[in-house]
């Protein structure tokens, strides 16, 4: 066959002059190897018959080469057929569709491609190649065309030559660094005074690295040897004008260069964005033939829960961000990994979702529990919202309503009222039972009548704060901060683990940290007796409306000038000393103050508690003293007295109200200091602590 | 119907207008009058003249491929799906089409092969190049070495 095909001939006539004397440079070189070429042929067949053993067994472990491709080669190389058996203007059209840097790396294969494209004849295929680069600037007079591809195309440093991409350009010095290596070579302007030496200015090529101009040692050498070996005046003149031009051009063309190469990078960032989401679309519609596509657009609109939205799980896998155009081959090769990998996710979304439903149905009921509560009386023990959403019946309705079944506050509301009289009535008596049981510990004849009393005290084995009846049910260290632990019972064993103790859950109440008081309740003894009430009979509420003024002499003149004084109380606040050996008559002393007891009483603390202490008694509704008489008046006026709404009255005397239990003994009344006057002076003194 | 005769003796049949794809076949028609005689083409093997005849066969039709005036246009490689299928699939005997291809002068077939090898060639690092067309590496590290530091013309390494 003619080394130069007939259609080419035809062409001749249009054909630039550039590729018609590449075409015969190339020719000369290959037409002085025709003749040896048989012959070589021969011999390297049989020389290849050898090495193509192990040619074939290292393309078997290439899966992805089609097998019939591998057996054209495995006789002989498809680029070794393109060197000795096809016409040139061919092998010219093949280059036409590569870039300098296709050329360069084919260039460095073997030493016959070397031969062709390495010879000074083959510059104007170079030419053409560098040509086909859109908008990259012209080969700089400094460097050859496979140098100026070296540097535009091959993306490693020049310097390490590591095989990681480096695409720091720096093009007046002709070299790419990794930040390493120029950060390791290049000295920086302002502090190597030798770098620019006697130099005139605007001579060396600079460039910026990390915030500052660095210069390149070589280059500076190579100028100042030039520089130093002028003769004369003329001759300097003449060359640092020359070196200036020189740099400016460097410079505009290092511009020029940096602009193709931004261009280049954001264009193949595009193109590999483009072929990314190619693929992705073609996976998806695979995925959709069978039915995994849903789940994969659900990771594509949600994001996955630890990732951004736009750096999520499908989009970002492994099979699926690459640029590789998808094959059947490809497919079959990923399909059963992503599935797997949305099957997995599928799963753990449904799990998270039956979750987040399970969670919802609970802090509904707890809502509407919280509602139930606050309008109902306390003063009999009343269940936690974890003794609620721990009962059987409770539990099972939450778990067993199908998740897609529609679960409303009203479906709440009729289950509620449905099975909490029953629920409470199953929980209370056993509750009771608990806390008698524990004040039989002390009290061995103790009857659940006697928790009513006054001198039924009891404390918490955490805080220490004393409580009456039922105040313990309410008690914060006695239902906070456990979560539902009941693990004997599965169901809530999962979900204690998922449940976070915020939202107001409470555990289920226990007894275990109740502690009966005996200091505390002989105390409430002393006071109750000082009050000439029965301590068998009397409760809370009958010593409050006595309301007994009590010292604790042994606090007097205790502590800095600003706690001096006499230290005086009020029932149930007295049961809250902090130092319960003076709760005996030794050191409590009870209305029994004379004279001074007006001026003790006028020095009492006047200010209402802000807390709302008071639990309207026809409601209810728990209030401060700031707005219970207002409440009373707009809500009750038809049962409640005028008279009985006076702030005195109304605080001493429970007619309207109750305590709420959910406060202790320590809230409402305040210990005060009585000051008394000095004997020099007259003046009445009194100051509350 | 006209009768052409492979390389090694196999006979294909094919109308006018699939056998006009082809310049140098073309030619031959014209002076050919009587469909009754064979055409030899002592170039071109049964198994590539079947291939090529399969190429002309699916182009039919469409409008011939003019010469490029302008030699230094930009070159893309754009691949129709069906072209891209029909290489892709005869990849064994690529050269055996292109050789065929520039034989029969077959423009767009020719460009087709063309564009198929450069795009297995293009964004290929060295070791890849050589893996995917089994070139045997005859330099050594040092020469790699050099070559790669250098890149000055050169004759032989």
């Amino acid at each position: 066959m003619a080394r130069r095909s007939r259609r080419i001939q035809e062409k001749e006539k249009i054909a630039s002059s550039a590729g018609e004397a590449s075409s015969r440079g190339l020719k000369r070189y290959r037409e002085e190897d025709d003749e040896e070429e048989e012959e070589d042929d021969r011999r390297r067949r049989q020389a290849d018959a050898h090495k193509d053993r192990s040619v074939v067994k290292r393309g078997n472990k290439r899966q992805r080469m089609p097998e019939q491709f591998r057996k054209v080669r495995g006789k002989r190389g498809l680029l070794e057929r393109l060197a000795k058996d096809v016409p040139l203007d061919v092998i010219l059209e093949i280059f036409a569709y590569l870039d300098p840097g296709d050329l360069l790396r084919l260039a460095r294969t073997s030493k016959d491609l070397r031969g062709i494209l390495m010879s000074k004849t083959s510059e104007s295929i170079w030419r053409t190649a560098r040509e086909n680069v859109e908008g990259l600037p012209p080969c700089p007079p400094d460097l050859n065309e496979p140098q100026y591809a070296h540097l535009a195309f091959e993306s490693y440093c020049h310097v390490c030559r590591h095989k990681g991409r480096c695409d720091n350009i720096f093009w007046t010095f002709r070299m790419r660094y990794c930040n390493i290596c120029a950060q390791a070579t290049l000295p920086l302007l302002a502090h190597d005074e030798e770098l620019q030496g006697d130099l005139p200015d605007d001579i060396l090529p600079l460039e910026w690295f990390n915030c500052s101009v660095v210069g390149n040692h070589e280059i500076a050498a190579k100028l100042k040897a030039e520089f130093g070996a002028l003769q004369t005046e003329e001759a300097l003149q003449e060359w640092i004008a020359r070196k200036r031009q020189e740099r400016d051009e460097l410079d505009e063309h290092a511009r020029l260069c940096e602009r193709w190469h931004e261009s280049r990078l954001d264009k193949r960032d595009e193109e590999l964005q483009g072929l990314r989401d190619k693929r992705r679309d073609a996976i998806l519609e695979r995925l959709g033939e069978v039915g995994w596509r849903e789940e994969a657009e659900i990771i594509m609109k949600q994001g996955s829960s630890y990732k951004s939205r736009w750096r999520n799980l499908f989009s970002h896998h492994k099979l699926v961000k690459q640029t590789k155009k998808l094959t059947d081959y490809g497919w079959n090769s990923i399909k059963d990994e992503l599935v797997e990998m949305l099957s997995n996710h599928k799963e753990r979304r449904l799990e998270k979702e039956r979750r987040s439903i399970l969670l919802s149905r609970h802090r509904l009921i707890q809502e509407e529990y919280a509602k139930i509560q606050a309008e109902s009386d306390l003063r009999d023990p009343f269940p936690t919202n974890g003794d609620i959403l721990s009962h059987r019946i409770i539990r099972d309705f939450i778990w067993d309503t199908p998740i897609e079944d529609p679960f409303t506050m009203e479906i709440v509301r009729s289950k509620l009222s449905e099975h909490l009289p029953g629920i409470i009535d199953e929980w209370r008596p056993e509750k009771i039972q608990q806390l008698v049981d524990k004040m039989r510990v002390k009290v061995p004849t103790a009857t659940a009548s006697d928790l009513l009393l006054a001198t039924s005290v009891f404390e918490c084995g955490g805080c220490h704060e004393p409580m009456h009846y039922p105040q313990m049910f309410y008690h914060q260290c006695l239902i906070r901060s456990r979560i539902i632990d009941d693990h004997s019972d599965e169901r809530m064993s999962v979900f204690s683990s998922w449940y976070h103790p915020t939202y107001n859950a409470h555990s289920p109440w226990s007894s275990t940290r109740v502690q009966f008081s005996e200091t505390r309740s002989q105390a409430a003894k002393m006071i109750v007796e000082a009050c000439s009430l029965d301590p068998t009979t009397a409760t809370p509420k009958d010593v409050h409306m006595q309301n007994p003024l009590i010292e604790c002499s042994s606090c007097k003149d205790v502590g800095h000038k600003w706690s001096y004084g006499r230290l005086f109380t009020r029932w149930p606040q007295v049961l809250s000393h902090h130092a319960i050996s003076h709760l005996n008559l030794k050191h409590l002393s009870i209305n029994s103050f004379g004279e001074d007891t007006n001026k003790i009483v006028a020095a009492e603390p006047k200010s209402i508690s802000s807390e709302t202490i008071a639990c309207c008694a026809y409601c209810h509704k728990p209030h401060s003293f700031w707005n219970l008489a207002d409440h009373l008046k707009d809500c009750h006026g038809d049962v409640v007295n005028g008279d009985d709404l006076e702030v005195t009255t109304l605080r001493v005397t429970q007619t309207h109200w109750y305590r709420n239990p959910r406060y202790a003994c320590n809230v409402s009344n305040r210990w005060s200091r009585y000051k008394e006057e000095p004997a020099e002076s007259s003046e009445e003194g009194a100051s509350a602590a | 119907m006209f009768t052409l005769l492979s390389e090694d003796g196999i006979s294909f049949q094919a109308e006018r207008d699939v056998l006009e794809r082809s310049v140098l076949l073309k030619n031959m028609l014209e002076d050919v009058q009587d469909s009754s005689n064979s055409i030899p083409l002592p170039n071109v093997a049964s198994a590539v003249l079947e291939k090529v005849l399969h190429f002309c066969e699916h182009h039919r039709g469409d409008p011939l491929p003019v010469p490029e005036e302008d030699e230094t246009r930009m070159r893309k490689i754009v691949i129709e799906d069906w072209d891209y299928d029909f290489i892709s699939a005869n990849c064994d005997i690529v050269f055996e089409i292109i050789m065929a291809a520039n034989y029969l002068d077959i423009k767009d077939l020719l460009d087709l092969g063309c564009k198929y090898v450069a795009s297995l060639i293009k964004g290929k690092s060295t070791e890849q190049i050589r893996e995917l067309f089994h070139i045997v590496n005859d330099l050594t590290p040092e020469e790699e070495e050099k070559i790669k530091k250098e890149n000055q013309w050169a004759e032989a390494v």
